[in-house]
């Protein structure tokens, strides 16, 4: 009996190269080619995508918004933009993937328009198509060249790989500034540039080799990692706009778990202080007024022009019982860049709980009104505008560490009136924190874990100049669905970095796990 | 009989080994798995080292893949030796050849050594044996030469085997693998120490797998054999084995719930000095984390035991505490049924689309998805319907 011929992919003999390549080439053809939309039937809804970048406003020279339907079982999306100043741009595929220079081209074109966007979707040989919706081109520049972020997955006991990137946010090309697996078995936490400049740093690395690194004048200083005059670590930073001195708390963390709650977990502090570190001198200046016995100071903040330190403070607790009773107020003291001194007096500008500004001043501009209706809440990581205009803070129900709290919600001050208001334009029903301001204050950017509830993805959104936010959009990526849907990390303080970063991961390693330390003085004001 | 002896060996006496090098992996069939493990030395040997410990889910399978594994070494060995010493007696050819497949056997039984160097190992080899073929001293040593930079990048270290196949040149081949070994460390985020010892060739460090009691306990939670963790652990050593064998005799009858709560929930000052303890109200539940294993027990117990919460966080440090930075498919389907519990159906089918491309639980991400989209067919699957009511009505306590 004769074998019948079998053909076989797995097994392909050299005897007929010319088939083979041929068949391949076929197989390239056939992946390639997509179907166009053809007996398309309308629906009069918008189209169901993900990320929904229905209605955004985006900055000229930010990467393609590619898409996908929402729906995995779609099998082609047809998608055509049209700008409202000009030009068009097209995609076919599993997912709208814009070609990058026709992109921006097509967003130049439309600086300060509109651009349309038709979708089709073909599921099971059927095409529909659905209600056009808008995308807006701001007028108003990014002036960032892009991002910079920690990825971190979810734990508590222990940390795995992590890292510190930079993501160029023309497209999709991001790079490590600095991961884990240079320097093994350490937590490296909090990259945190002045005012977006990318020559001036700090960040932590914790573990064995724990240090406090400082990148400045080109050079890179590494403190020791637990002080022993301040009883800890270093933990978060803020520059002072002059360079000179970097305003930081110091936290003793602690954390509980919940056993049946959409909470999982309360992060806190057993204590916590603020105080500002000279680069120059290499001095800790230490001040009573921020470090006070029986209250947590926390996430200190520069104004812009230097002349004011924002900080949260709040009347420490006991924990487990009144873990839900500790309510950090916004507070602001005078700071003179000549003397490295902090002022004599505290204002509070946003209270926490009523009764815990006893004995303290008053309001910014004597403008009392701003706390009506804000008691028994919390305020952390307060983030001044880079113009003076606006305090953005993140407002949670207790405690300060937000990501973990899903009523975590963007508020904005406005330094001018007082007057202080939820950004529902932005906010979900999910944690909102870690925001950061670009250069410019037109844009800004926070973290949110509305995507899957755990995981925190990075949003962008603009500030119109009347002080309302437009719609945010998520950070793009070439196949966003297939990107987050696998990626098993969380992004951490994100901040924009004016140009790129540039730093020799190889020597930061060596220079961590050498253990040589920049010794460091403390002065104690009373 | 070296692959029967190696097969009865890791069936019978240390099955649980091979079980943890699965629940240390999520082995995943998309191009970014493949060229994440490309994009350092020694990757395509990580890649396919983890490729064949995906298969450990059953510890049957582990003993039949070492078996064969050995036996590869074995006859390679044997044909390295005839080319090498083609005079010696092939008696001791024979005696010679075991000692490579035994050095693997004896790295195999180390929990922090991955199948990695002894994938690498093979492959090095095998491509020694074609090198050897060659009959010309000259085109041997071009072969070698090529062969080092582009073996080194595939194997790791390993390729310094590649060197004895030219011994009058080892100096310049050695000089070669060093210069790829410096050259490497300026590619890839790992010290050069690291790179120089394999960058997935040992995991020993700070983070650990477990003791031997809490892999096999932990494998015995799998599969739920109470009745076998009662018979093996007499006097359990690790608070989590303890944990395990409180709750076996509960499974298996012998104490009721009220003495199962009142034996793994323990006063605060027993246990107050102990790190990571659980902390239920004011009692404690005696287990802490340390290991892969213990973090795994942890998980398992914590579901069974209707906390999820717990469970989350044990599933998530049990993945953390994965020495080389493994994700894990067995944490993974762990963390999906907390989400189904507790509700989480996004995040479940996140998980969902991750797992669907791994080979051993694309069955079970089947079973599973139509239940996000109808919950209610959670009626189907007692246990989980049972824990979701248990998780709804408990009140929420504080764990430390």
């Amino acid at each position: 009996m004769r074998t019948p011929k079998t053909f076989s992919l797995s097994k392909p003999t050299m005897k007929h190269p010319f088939t083979y390549s041929l068949l391949y080439l076929f197989i390239l053809l056939l992946l390639a080619c997509h179907s166009k939309p053809t007996d398309v039937t309308q629906k009069d809804e918008l189209p169901d995508i993900y990320p929904d970048y229905v209605g955004v406003t985006i900055p000229v020279g930010i990467a393609p918004l590619n898409f996908s339907m929402t729906d995995d079982e779609v099998e082609t999306i047809d998608v055509e933009v049209k700008g409202s100043k000009g030009g068009s741009i097209h995609a076919n595929g599993s997912f709208a993937d814009f070609d990058i220079d026709e992109w921006h081209q097509l967003l130049e074109e439309n600086k300060g328009g509109t651009l349309t966007l038709t979708v089709c979707a073909e599921k099971d040989g059927r095409w529909t198509g659905y209600r056009d919706f808008q995308i807006m081109v701001s007028s108003e520049e990014l002036d960032a060249w892009g991002i910079t972020y920690r990825r971190i997955p979810p734990s508590y006991e222990i940390y795995s790989k992590m890292g510190i990137y930079q993501r160029d946010l023309s497209n999709f090309h991001e790079r490590a500034l600095l991961e884990n697996t240079q320097t093994p078995n350490q937590c490296i936490n909090c990259h945190t540039a002045n005012r977006t400049n990318p020559d001036q740093y700090v960040l932590h690395v914790r573990g064995q080799h724990s240090t406090t690194m400082i990148h400045r004048d080109g050079q890179d200083e590494l403190l020791k990692g637990k002080n022993d005059s301040l009883g800890g670590s270093m933990v978060y930073p803020y520059w002072h706009p002059g360079g000179r001195y970097c305003a930081f708390s110091t936290n003793k963390t602690s954390q509980m778990f919940h056993t049946a709650n959409v909470k999982r977990i309360e992060v806190y502090d057993n204590e916590s202080d603020v105080f500002i570190y000279d680069t120059q001198t290499h001095t800790v200046l230490k001040d009573t007024l921020t470090m006070k016995l029986l209250w947590a100071e926390n996430t200190p903040a520069f104004s812009p022009d230097g002349k004011w330190l924002y900080y949260t403070t709040a009347l420490r607790q006991l924990y487990p019982p009144g873990y839900d009773k500790e309510c950090y107020s916004l507070c602001r003291v005078s700071f003179d860049e000549h003397t490295g001194r902090l002022g004599t007096q505290v204002d509070t500008l946003i209270n926490g709980q009523s009764s815990m500004v006893n004995g303290q001043s008053s309001m910014v501009n004597g403008q009392s009104s701003m706390v009506n209706g804000q008691s028994s809440k919390s305020v952390t990581w307060p983030r001044p505008s880079y113009d003076g205009r606006y305090l953005m803070y993140t407002q949670v129900d207790y405690g300060y560490f937000s990501i973990w709290h899903p009523e975590a919600d963007l508020w904005l001050l406005d330094l001018n009136t007082g007057e202080t208001r939820a950004l529902d334009e932005v906010n979900s029903d999910c944690a909102e924190s870690l925001h950061s301001w670009s250069s410019n204050s037109r844009w800004f950017l926070f973290n949110s874990r509305r995507d899957d509830g755990l995981y925190s993805r990075i949003y962008l959104s603009m500030m119109g100049k009347d002080g309302r936010a437009t719609k945010p959009f998520m950070l793009p990526q070439r196949n966003p669905k297939e990107f987050y849907r696998q990626l098993l990390y969380s992004y951490n303080t994100p901040d924009f970095t004016s140009r790129p970063v540039n730093c020799n991961a190889r020597q930061i390693g060596r220079n961590i796990e050498s253990d040589l330390r920049t010794d460091t003085k403390v002065e104690v004001y009373e | 009989m070296l692959a029967i002896s190696v097969f009865c060996f890791w069936l019978f006496l240390y099955p649980f080994i091979p079980v943890v090098r699965e629940m240390s992996i999520l082995f995943l069939w998309n191009t970014d798995y493949l060229m994440e493990r490309l994009a350092i030395p020694g990757g395509l040997a990580q890649y396919l080292g983890e490729g064949v410990a995906q298969f450990f889910v059953n510890p049957f399978n582990g003993a039949i893949i070492y078996a064969v594994l050995f036996v590869v070494a074995q006859l390679l060995s044997m044909k390295l030796l005839r080319q090498f010493f083609p005079t010696i007696k092939k008696q001791y050819q024979f005696v010679l050849s075991l000692i490579p497949p035994i050095v693997l056997w004896g790295l195999a039984m180390l929990p922090h050594v991955p199948l990695t160097p002894t994938v690498a190992v093979l492959l090095v080899m095998g491509a020694g044996c074609w090198m050897m073929g060659s009959t010309s001293k000259k085109t041997r040593l071009v072969a070698v030469c090529v062969s080092i930079p582009v073996m080194y990048w595939l194997t790791g270290p390993a390729a310094i085997l590649l060197t004895l196949c030219c011994i009058r040149w080892i100096p310049l081949t050695a000089t070669l693998l060093a210069a790829c070994l410096i050259g490497s460390s300026y590619l890839v985020p790992y010290p050069l120490e690291q790179i120089a010892r394999g960058i997935d060739y040992d995991w020993s460090g700070v983070k650990e797998m477990g003791t031997y009691e809490e892999m096999e306990c932990d494998m015995l939670i799998r599969q739920k054999d109470w009745k076998g963790i009662l018979q093996r652990f007499p006097s359990p050593v690790s608070p989590a084995v303890r944990s395990a064998v409180i709750l076996a005799s509960y499974q298996s009858g012998i104490i009721n719930y009220q003495q199962l709560m009142s034996q793994i929930v323990v006063p605060v000052d027993r246990y107050e000095n102990k790190p990571s303890v659980f902390c239920v109200g004011d009692m404690h539940f005696i287990v802490y984390f340390g290991s892969v294993s213990s973090a795994f027990i942890v998980s398992d117990l914590s579901t069974l035991l209707g906390w999820p919460n717990i469970a989350q966080r044990a599933a998530f440090d049990a993945m953390e505490y994965i020495p080389n930075h493994n994700k894990s498919a067995r944490a993974m389907k762990q963390l999906t049924e907390v989400c189904i519990i507790t509700g989480q159906y996004t995040l479940a089918r996140k998980y969902l689309s991750i797992l669907e491309n791994t080979t051993f639980y694309r069955e079970w991400v089947q079973k599973m998805r139509p239940l996000l989209d109808n919950p209610k067919l959670i009626e189907k699957y007692p246990f989980m319907k049972e824990s979701q009511e248990k998780y709804a009505n408990t009140e929420d306590v504080f764990f430390i």
